[in-house]
């Protein structure tokens, strides 16, 4: 009963999110990460009292910062070259940072839920991290699935994730 | 009747005047067009006058055409690296808000760097972006440095600024709201 509960209330908090969410401009493929040719910085916030601070030094650089709800904050530092950043955040007061130094690496953080807090800090170079919380739990993702949106039908299924 | 009526006069008049003479006074300078040369070194030119609130003591000089002549003067650095390089930042509404992407030209192949700084305050809330970095620009490309999209609900604002560096100087820069 519970999980059929938070079922829905998964779904209905998807389907609100809606389409159009914000995401970097590479892309993955069988041969890797593509960086886009140019630096490229996406935000994109509904709701109230939400905040989100992007600083890229580098070409080829892509942030993204997808924001839905109340006092949401995200913040997106890049240095290097050819770096991809991506933070989604649905829900209350979350709070969510990707630091990257170095080239070519790719980090997200998705947060659904309230007070959630996280981070990801890399330094080096071609790195991939990627972490999904909810009030459930924490899960850890590769980067080639960043890219993924919550939104979409089948989400959770996609990046090994149960119970939802 | 008449010597009240003159009486009242007179004191207006003597009003008026010292009030003109205790006014403090007031000066306005306002300056527009392309950006003054002297902005760029950080140090104002040698000839500008001091302000010290008196005129400056000058002896008098019968009027000539030859003093009324400009001296000629050497154009800046600045100048000569503005007329073969132009940016700008291009403004283009999406269906989420809008995407302020920074160009530069260049007249002849120069390398630089640049940095644009984006705030933009709503009730949805606010968004910081900043995004720099080196690029090169070949003899007549016109150069997209970056994008940066975000969304405008209504009633948000947004400033951008994109300033351009090459050989150590900064030689344009650009300002939209």
């Amino acid at each position: 009963m519970l999980n059929a509960r938070l079922k829905l209330a998964s779904l209905a908090l998807i389907a609100m999110v809606g389409a159009g969410a914000a995401e970097a401009q590479g892309r993955y493929d069988r041969y890797g990460y593509h960086a886009p040719k140019a630096a490229a910085v996406d935000v994109q916030q509904s709701g109230r009292g939400n905040g989100a601070a992007v600083s890229q030094n580098g070409p080829r650089n892509a942030a993204a910062i997808r924001q839905d709800g109340v006092a949401n904050t995200g913040m997106i530092n890049q240095t290097g070259a050819a770096n991809d950043a991506t933070i989604r955040q649905y829900g209350k007061n979350n709070d969510a940072s990707i630091s990257q130094v170095g080239d070519n690496n790719v980090a997200c953080v998705v947060q659904v839920g309230r007070n959630l807090s996280a981070g990801v800090v890399q330094e080096g170079s071609g790195l991939s991290a990627g972490v999904v919380q909810t009030k459930k739990g924490s899960y850890a993702i590769p980067g080639r699935l960043c890219a993924l949106d919550p939104a979409n039908r089948g989400y959770w299924n996609r990046i090994g994730v149960k119970g939802y | 009747m008449n010597r009240s009526t003159l009486l009242l006069s007179a004191l207006l008049l003597a009003g008026c005047s010292s009030a003109a003479q205790g006014a403090p006074n007031t000066a306005i300078a306002t300056q527009s067009g392309p950006d003054h040369p002297a902005a760029f070194h950080g140090a104002p030119p040698a000839s500008d006058p001091v302000l010290d609130g008196a005129p400056p003591i000058v002896p008098a000089v019968a009027p000539s055409a030859a003093a009324r002549a400009p001296e000629p003067v050497a154009p800046p650095l600045v100048q000569k690296v503005q007329a073969r390089f132009s940016c700008d930042i291009d403004i283009d509404r999406t269906s989420s808000g809008i995407r302020v992407t920074p160009v530069v030209r260049a007249h002849k192949t120069l390398s630089g760097e640049y940095s644009l700084v984006i705030t933009k305050s709503g009730a949805g809330g606010s968004s910081d972006i900043s995004q720099g970095g080196p690029f090169d620009a070949a003899h007549g490309e016109r150069v997209r440095l970056s994008t940066s999209e975000f969304s405008m609900e209504r009633g948000a604002k947004f400033r951008a600024v994109l300033k351009v560096r090459a050989g150590g100087r900064e030689v344009c820069r650009d300002i939209v709201s």
